[in-house]
């Protein structure tokens, strides 16, 4: 578990800085942007890939298109930012203890370091890609048949000079037949494992990603485990990345174990994921039923944003808009009685709204 | 015992009371069948069974003075013939005049057997001829430091005092000290500290000395209770902050450690610290380890500790605490009223925190020299031969959970090759 976290906390690393690479490439376009550029590239050509088990009653079957949309991406961050204790909480990696420190401070530079510590929160809590799987398709370069029977094996190239984004890297296989090809996504993997291992991959599948190891791991309630290394092993739109998400997922809807994911950066993945595929109603009644209003209203505006044909009344006009939620319910809920019944008892307690807490702060 | 018979009825007689029947008594009495006993008088019927019991089992001043018996107490002295039941064994009898009377009312008494009781009355004592010696063994977390003295031992689980029944009890320290008077010589007395605390917080330190040690013990304990001082601790596991303190010759210094250290410290600062619920520190004890004032210097340190807030309004900054395994949130310990600004600091101001809950001290940590072997040749040529071995653990590990045994990548094209016996479960 220790392992894990620390990799993780790498896997983030390499993302990010992957992306700058990306926006260096680009004359330092903004991020979201560079995002859905590589969105827009992963989602061309034909979505394939078993999703078994999964209602797609979206009329969009895609999630990346709408997962890199810029408003979505900031529901999900915000929605992972109202808790983060779980990020500043004693983490055990088997490293030994080092010393607390103790300092002077000035108001000043407390608030500076308050700050500090939520870029931390944010850095940690961002969401992993909700995509669909990848297409395997090979561009063949040239075919020379004067060098066949050159090898027993096939010789694959790889450019390692350094600051060029990993899935820009030019890696080319020259198979004994003659043909120069792009090289697969599993020799990609490999040959970027080999320059740039990243700590924690290995390069065969470990064996917890077993079904039966699988199993075992969600009946302990090992959610946050079983993602974080998913994060660290697979690439986001590795199609077995995604089947043991979406699993993970389901199970985790199907047992109403939410609160393992509240406070991890998994929690927003989770929520768009049960949004997009319209079913969140059980997610939802949880939430209200918990008083986490506002995850209720970012949850129905993704539902929205995942279907432009269906449009609500109103927009939320706060993050606490309970009208907006009143109209999900009874327009597109399948728990319509369940549902409303918990928002009425969640209503009857008048507790205060966002809005109203933000002055009091004050 | 017929001769003392004889002298006594010869008093009689010369007294004149003696009547007729006496007389012949007398002839009897002189009746050459009957063998004379000699009536030495030895030391057996000269004392009576006190005095015989006092002169095994004690010994005198001036036995003692010359350095006798000085095994005295090791010896068992045990009365075997307690509460035995006289004329009672495994058969019952009945034997008119020892365990009954002669004459039932007009009736001569008959010895006679009975029926043979379940339990024989004299059980218990032959129990105690039979038992051995043997030392009264203590539980482990019980006997102290070492097993012989009683420095450190748990005193309500080893001894039958009248303890609090909410603290605990150690013995911190032990000594036998002596003056010289010109009447007794040399005077012993046991002089026993004792530490005790509730595990929350409360602790306190108490001298006793009696010329019985127990007795000392008793008293540095009454002591210790009156004595009770309160010490904070940050969340219930260590010390509000790194601290000096000293006593005499003795001088400590105090670390604050994060959960999970354990106790790094002299052992009667481990022994407070338990007694006093501190869970994690780090003491380096400097001069004179004499455990009283080791003790005193701790327990004084502990005392003199600054809150927080006191040291947020000394400073009047935020007292901020920043945790690596917490990704460094700044939590703040304490806030003053008045918080000084960052243009109100002058440059010659310490901000260091450990600096001024030291009072400016500095602790010198000696750096940790690499072990000898190092420098030897031999050590270069054991690195380079270890060199071609690295990474093999983690081979082993990944082969076994691919094939479930290790296997060289020829293993497909040669199967014979494979090294059948090296499989390894973990």
């Amino acid at each position: 578990m220790a392992l894990v976290s620390r990799t993780c906390w790498r896997r983030i690393q390499n993302i990010s800085r992957n992306v700058c690479y990306g926006s260096q490439q680009n004359n330092h376009v903004l991020r979201g942007d560079c995002l859905a550029k590589i969105a827009s590239r992963l989602s061309s050509g034909n979505v394939g890939g078993d999703r078994a088990g999964l209602q797609t009653s979206s009329p969009n079957s895609d999630p990346t298109s709408v997962f890199f949309k810029d408003e979505v991406q900031s529901c999900l961050l915000e929605m992972n930012m109202r808790d983060v204790s779980k990020v500043f909480q004693t983490r055990k990696e088997g490293k030994g203890l080092s010393d607390i420190e103790i300092k002077f401070m000035t108001q000043e530079q407390l608030e500076e370091e308050e700050n500090k510590a939520m870029e931390t929160a944010r850095y940690f809590l961002q969401v992993p890609p909700v995509l669909s799987p990848r297409e395997e398709s090979i561009v063949e370069l040239s075919k020379d048949p004067a060098l066949q029977g050159l090898d027993e094996s096939k010789l694959i190239f790889t450019d390692i000079s350094y600051g060029v984004p990993h899935r820009e890297r030019l890696i080319v296989a020259r198979d004994p037949d003659g043909t120069l090809r792009h090289a697969s996504t599993d020799e990609r993997y490999r040959m970027l494992q080999t320059y740039f291992p990243d700590e924690g991959r290995t390069y065969e599948v470990p064996q917890l990603f077993s079904p039966s190891n699988l199993k075992s791991l969600w009946e302990r309630s090992e959610f946050t485990f079983i993602l974080d290394r998913a994060c660290v092993q697979f690439e986001p739109d590795d199609p077995h990345y995604i089947s043991i998400t979406s699993e993970t997922y389901n199970f985790i809807d199907e047992n109403c174990g939410y609160d393992h994911l509240l406070g991890t950066r998994h929690y927003g993945a989770f929520a768009f994921y049960i949004a997009f595929y319209g079913r969140l109603d059980k997610f939802l009644n949880h939430c209200i039923s918990t008083y986490r209003i506002q995850d209720a209203v970012s949850l129905v505006k993704i539902f929205y944003w995942s279907r432009p044909q269906i449009r609500p009344s109103k927009e939320a006009t706060s993050p606490d808009d309970v009208e907006f939620l009143k109209e999900y319910i009874s327009e597109h809920s399948k728990d319509k009685a369940i549902l409303s019944k918990t928002l009425s008892a969640y209503l009857e307690l008048n507790l205060p709204t966002a809005a109203e807490e933000a002055a009091l702060g004050n | 015992m017929i001769g003392q018979m004889r002298a006594a009825f010869a008093k009689l007689v010369i007294a004149g009371q003696a009547q007729l029947p006496l007389s012949r008594i007398c002839l009897q009495l002189t009746c050459p069948n009957v063998q004379q006993v000699r009536s030495a008088v030895t030391g057996f019927n000269s004392h009576n069974s006190d005095q015989l019991w006092k002169s095994i089992s004690v010994v005198s001043k001036n036995g003692a003075r010359r350095g006798r018996g000085k095994k005295v107490n090791a010896r068992v002295i045990k009365d075997l013939y307690r509460n035995q039941v006289l004329g009672d064994g495994k058969v019952k009898m009945v034997w008119p005049g020892l365990n009954t009377s002669v004459v039932r009312g007009r009736q001569i008494v008959q010895q006679e057997k009975l029926d043979t009781p379940k339990e024989d009355p004299n059980e218990a004592v032959r129990e105690a001829k039979e038992e051995k010696l043997a030392r009264r063994k203590l539980h482990p977390l019980d006997r102290g430091f070492s097993s012989a003295n009683i420095c450190g031992r748990n005193l309500k689980n080893t001894t039958n005092l009248e303890l609090h029944k909410d603290f605990d009890f150690r013995v911190v320290d032990n000594r036998n000290v002596c003056h010289m008077t010109g009447l007794v010589g040399r005077y012993q007395t046991a002089a026993v500290v004792v530490a005790c605390g509730n595990g929350n917080g409360l602790i306190g330190l108490g001298a006793g000395k009696s010329m019985l040690r127990l007795k000392a013990v008793q008293k540095a304990s009454t002591r210790a209770m009156n004595r009770l001082v309160y010490i904070e601790r940050h969340n219930n596991h260590t010390v509000l902050h790194d601290f000096f303190s000293h006593f005499y010759a003795t001088k400590v210094f105090v670390s604050r450690k994060p959960e999970g250290h354990g106790l790094k410290c002299h052992r009667v600062i481990a022994l407070i610290c338990k007694l006093a619920g501190i869970k994690d520190i780090h003491v380096k004890v400097e001069g004179s380890t004499m455990p009283m004032n080791v003790a005193k210097a701790f327990v004084l340190g502990l005392v003199r500790q600054k809150t927080y807030q006191d040291l947020a309004e000394d400073k009047k900054l935020h007292v901020v605490e920043f945790d690596s395994l917490r990704r460094n949130f700044p939590n703040v310990l304490a806030s003053p009223t008045v918080c000084r600004k960052n243009a109100d600091i002058p440059t010659t101001e310490s901000l260091d925190f450990t600096q001024h809950a030291l009072d400016g001290r500095v602790r010198y940590v000696k750096p940790r020299q690499p072990p000898f072997f190092t420098k030897l040749k031999g050590w270069e040529v054991h690195l380079k031969k270890e060199e071609r071995s690295r990474g093999y653990r983690q081979n082993l590990y990944e082969l076994t959970a691919k094939y479930g045994e290790t296997r060289s990548f020829l293993a497909d094209k040669y199967p014979e090759a494979r090294q059948k016996n090296k499989i390894y479960k973990f």
